[in-house]
């Protein structure tokens, strides 16, 4: 009785370290996660998306002084909510923003892959702006979801800084900053 | 309470110590940390778990641990401990090293040379761009630009123009644009070959929609290009765009553009300064986690190798213990420790054989032993069943041993044990029996027999056969002394007695039996014949019937004898002892004095009817002879268990004491007339049955008793 007491006891003793190391490991994406808002606007006949990342934009002004590049990786995902199973995904749209620094001729060329357009800032703030905002993205066709449906948009936001890695395995190493999530359903 | 040594602890002090490690360098940034700083708490926090785990069991640990397992641990803890010291010594070093060379790398005087650099660059742009713009000052209301974009003024004169002011400001290149971004005019310092129209850019768009200069770098394949964009102003609006190139020299621009990669690098690196740090730390966390467990590993397999064979020794020892011969260790390598086993192998295996020697021994033993105790429970039982007493005294006069026939035999007292002084002892009636050992110890011959006639303390007297044998120490017994045994042959004598007067009266009946009856009828024929004849026939007839009475007499006396002589066996049979008591009665109905009680109607006995009738006719006859008419006879039964009591009790003038003592001696007789044999074969009668008659008392009242068995014994049934 005492022998199956103490095993008892070290699974419980093991289990909570899991359970300590796993709190510790998502508990800085719950911080990371309050810091952005985002919001959802259904116009006919497509559902616009507007976010804004309301992170440290002197840090990010500060990088792009010290002419460090700053790419926002951004990806918005729309899935029906099923309680029964895994949601079932309705759409993705995945796109990079990249603000190029140029010291020398204080201007910042910025970089959309949605549009594929690259121009030249030459005010911080547009820069900042460009990285850090969405207005009236469009995300999907309204003809896609079904009236009455209840479905979920997740919305995540890399945050990278310096020269992007292209290889497979650097997917490994970035962290995600930020993830939303908001549940909505059409009239 | 039990002392927990500091082994003990050890596990959990170590986890603890990785657990303030992991809190101390739990990665601030959460998710963004890196894989790295992950990976390290997963290691740590697992290795604490499985420490704390290890140290529980140790704590709770009660039993003694299989063996080898604490050797086993401490070998681990210590090589791990041997490498962990000098690790966390080497990583505190390499840390702040690594601050110190961040410190020197990350200085002021980097950080403002690097400014400075920067700005050198930057200022050589700026320079660039300001000298375009003040050269593109003189030319926003030139009257040849405004006339040449209003058309007034023709190509060739336009594109004239413009070589002689790109050739005095020392532009590349000059290209006249009007509001519709139409080329006019344009003039280059490389060849036409390498003209090339390109569109307007955005900033150029703007400068000519918002009428202000502006300038911005290209960078092309020939390098860097300032490009000025000076809008033509007409009287009222601007009506043309002149776009200036000044390719920047290559040398410049590279070294420019390498300052701006370097402050590029050096600002990330200062911003990741942190990072790097951290970063730094949780690779040399990693690589001593890895060592750790890797050494650990190595440590245990290299600890389970070595205290393997120490293990099996030990379990093997712990089997031998508890009696487990048959362990053999398998055969370990050729070092010390496979010496180690091979010996005990070989310990094990001699001290089978000696245990297998010793349990053959004890068998032998065992059963030797039983076979003496069984030969002595013979002897003991075989003694005990004798009838004959036996006594074995040693070659020192002392007593052996004796059975409880020479007890019943010799009446011997309670102080006759084995030990006592055996000739010291015979006193008394006893003495002829040390005369008879100090006879037989002292004669040459190994046996000597004698009779003895004994009188017993309680008056009875027995004669007893005493045969003595010597035993000598040369037989397997080792044992010498002196073997008696004792007879008692008083009833063999006495029946030896009977048996011989039985054949004297069958010889004097036969000779005397034989003249008597011719003697009888020539004396009642001479009655009848002469008795006329004589002259006193009183005397005649006296005479006569003398001889005739004399002759019957003499034909009962011998008639006794012959019933003495032959007397037959019994025929048993159970018979109601109620009627045998009431033909007594009736046969002895005229004598009033005679009172024959009633009995059960169930009592029986077992007994020939015909021979216990003759002697209860004999008791009552002697009875009534012995009384008077007013004195009682009395004839009554007492039942007991196994027995019947019959019993005659008289009030006559009973038994001297003298008589009685003889009373059933054959040819005893108190009376005149008597044979004497009437109460001897009475007697004989009653022991033939397995009885036995007694006189209970002599006198007032003279009282005899017959024991008879009620139920038939194995003897009598056969």
């Amino acid at each position: 009785m005492m022998k199956g007491y103490g095993k008892r006891l070290q699974y419980a003793v093991s289990l909570l370290g899991i359970a300590w190391l796993l709190l510790c490991v998502f508990q800085g994406a719950a911080r990371a996660g309050e810091q952005a808002g985002f919001s959802i606007q259904v116009h006919e006949p497509v559902i616009y998306c507007a976010a804004q990342w309301n992170g440290d934009r002197e840090s990010l002004a500060l990088a792009l002084k010290s002419g460090i590049e700053l790419e926002f990786n951004w990806d918005i995902k729309v899935s029906r909510v099923r309680s029964y199973w895994l949601n079932k995904s309705i759409a993705e749209v995945a796109f990079v923003r990249r603000v190029h620094p140029d010291l020398l001729a204080r201007n910042w060329l910025l970089e959309d892959s949605a549009s594929g357009i690259s121009r030249r800032a030459y005010s911080l703030n547009d820069a900042i702006d460009f990285l850090t905002g969405i207005r009236d993205f469009p995300v999907l066709d309204k003809s896609l979801l079904t009236s009455g449906e209840l479905y979920e948009l997740t919305l995540s936001i890399e945050k990278h800084e310096g020269e992007m890695d292209e290889a497979w395995w650097s997917h490994f190493w970035r962290q995600s900053t930020m993830q939303m999530q908001q549940e909505f359903s059409l009239p | 309470m039990k002392r927990i040594s500091l082994m003990r602890l050890l596990p959990l002090l170590m986890a603890f110590g990785m657990l303030t490690v992991a809190v101390t360098m739990w990665p601030a940034g959460g998710m963004n940390a890196g894989l790295l700083a992950w990976v390290n708490m997963f290691l740590l926090v697992g290795l604490s778990v499985m420490l704390i785990r290890y140290g529980i069991r140790l704590l709770r640990e009660r039993s003694e641990p299989p063996p080898g397992s604490r050797l086993r641990a401490r070998l681990v803890i210590a090589l791990v401990g041997m490498l962990l010291v000098p690790s966390m010594v080497i990583q505190i070093a390499a840390s702040q090293m690594v601050d110190r060379g961040m410190d020197v790398w990350f200085d002021v005087r980097v950080d403002t040379l690097l400014d400075r650099a920067l700005n050198l660059a930057q200022g050589f742009y700026a320079r660039e761009e300001s000298d375009i713009k003040r050269s593109m000052l003189n030319y926003l209301s030139d009257p040849a630009f405004l006339a040449a974009v209003e058309g007034r003024l023709d190509f060739r004169l336009a594109n004239e123009h413009l070589t002689e002011i790109r050739i005095r400001e020392g532009w590349d290149k000059l290209q006249l644009f009007d509001i519709n971004e139409r080329l006019l005019a344009v003039s280059q310092a490389d060849q036409l070959s390498a003209f090339q129209e390109t569109p307007l850019s955005e900033n150029a768009r703007l400068s000519m929609r918002l009428g202000r200069m502006s300038t911005e770098l290209v960078s092309g394949k020939d390098g860097e290009i300032a490009m000025g964009y000076a809008p033509l102003v007409g009287a009222t609006a601007v009506e043309g765009l002149l776009r200036i190139e000044v390719k920047l020299p290559a040398g410049v621009i590279q070294d420019a553009r390498s300052v701006e990669a370097d402050y590029r690098s050096y600002r990330q690196l200062e911003r990741n300064r942190q990072s790097i740090r951290e970063m730094f730390s949780h690779v040399m966390l990693f690589v001593t986690l890895i060592v750790m467990l890797v050494t650990g590993l190595v440590a245990l397999l290299f600890a389970r190798r070595l205290t393997s064979p120490i293990g099996e020794l030990a379990r093997a020892l712990h089997r031998v213990t508890e009696g487990d011969l048959e362990v053999v260790i398998p055969e370990a390598p050729q070092d010390e420790l496979g010496s180690l086993v091979r010996s005990f192998n070989k310990m094990a295996d001699r001290l089978r054989q000696n245990v297998q020697a010793i349990e053959n021994a004890q068998q032998d033993i065992t059963d030797a032993l039983a076979s003496s105790r069984q030969r002595q429970y013979v002897l003991e039982t075989l003694l005990a069943n004798l009838q004959a007493g036996v006594m074995l005294v040693d070659a020192d006069g002392r007593l052996r041993l004796l059975n409880q026939s020479a007890r019943n035999i010799l009446n011997l007292s309670n102080k006759w044990m084995p030990g006592i002084d055996f000739f010291s002892s015979c006193q008394g009636h006893l003495q002829v029996f040390g005369g008879f050992f100090d006879e037989l110890r002292l004669q040459d011959d190994e046996h000597l027999q004698r009779e003895f006639e004994l009188n017993l303390p309680h008056g009875s007297d027995i004669r007893v056969l005493t045969r003595g044998a010597s035993l000598n120490a040369a037989g397997s017994s080792g044992f010498s002394g002196y073997l008696l045994v004792i007879d008692d042959i008083s009833e063999l004598a006495e029946a030896q007695r009977s048996r011989a007067w039985a054949e004297v009266a069958q010889r004097l009946a036969h000779e005397i039996k034989n003249p008597l009856t011719p003697i009888k009828l020539a004396a009642e024929r001479l009655h009848r014949r002469f008795r006329k004849q004589v002259d006193d026939t009183d005397v005649f007839d006296t005479c006569t019937q003398a001889i005739i009475g004399q002759v019957e007499r003499l034909q009962r006396l011998i008639a006794d004898f012959t019933t003495l002589a032959r007397m037959p066996q019994p025929k048993l049979r159970s018979i109601k002892v109620a009627s045998l008591l009431r033909e007594m009665k009736d046969l002895f109905s005229t004598y009033p004095q005679v009172n024959v009680e009633d009995v059960d109607e169930a009592a029986e006995c077992f007994c020939d009817p015909d021979q216990i009738r003759q002697i209860l006719i004999n008791l009552l006859d002697n009875a009534v002879a012995a009384t008077s008419a007013h004195q009682h006879v009395r004839l009554y039964m007492r039942d007991g268990s196994d027995r019947v009591e019959l019993h005659v009790e008289d009030e006559g003038t009973g038994i001297d004491t003298e008589a009685a003592e003889h009373v059933f001696e054959s040819y005893y007789s108190t009376k005149a007339t008597g044979s004497g044999l009437g109460l001897a074969i009475a007697r004989r009668i009653a022991e033939d049955h397995g009885g036995e008659l007694t006189l209970v008392s002599a006198i007032a009242p003279t009282h005899f008793c017959l024991c008879l068995p009620s139920a038939a014994t194995g003897t009598e049934e056969e």
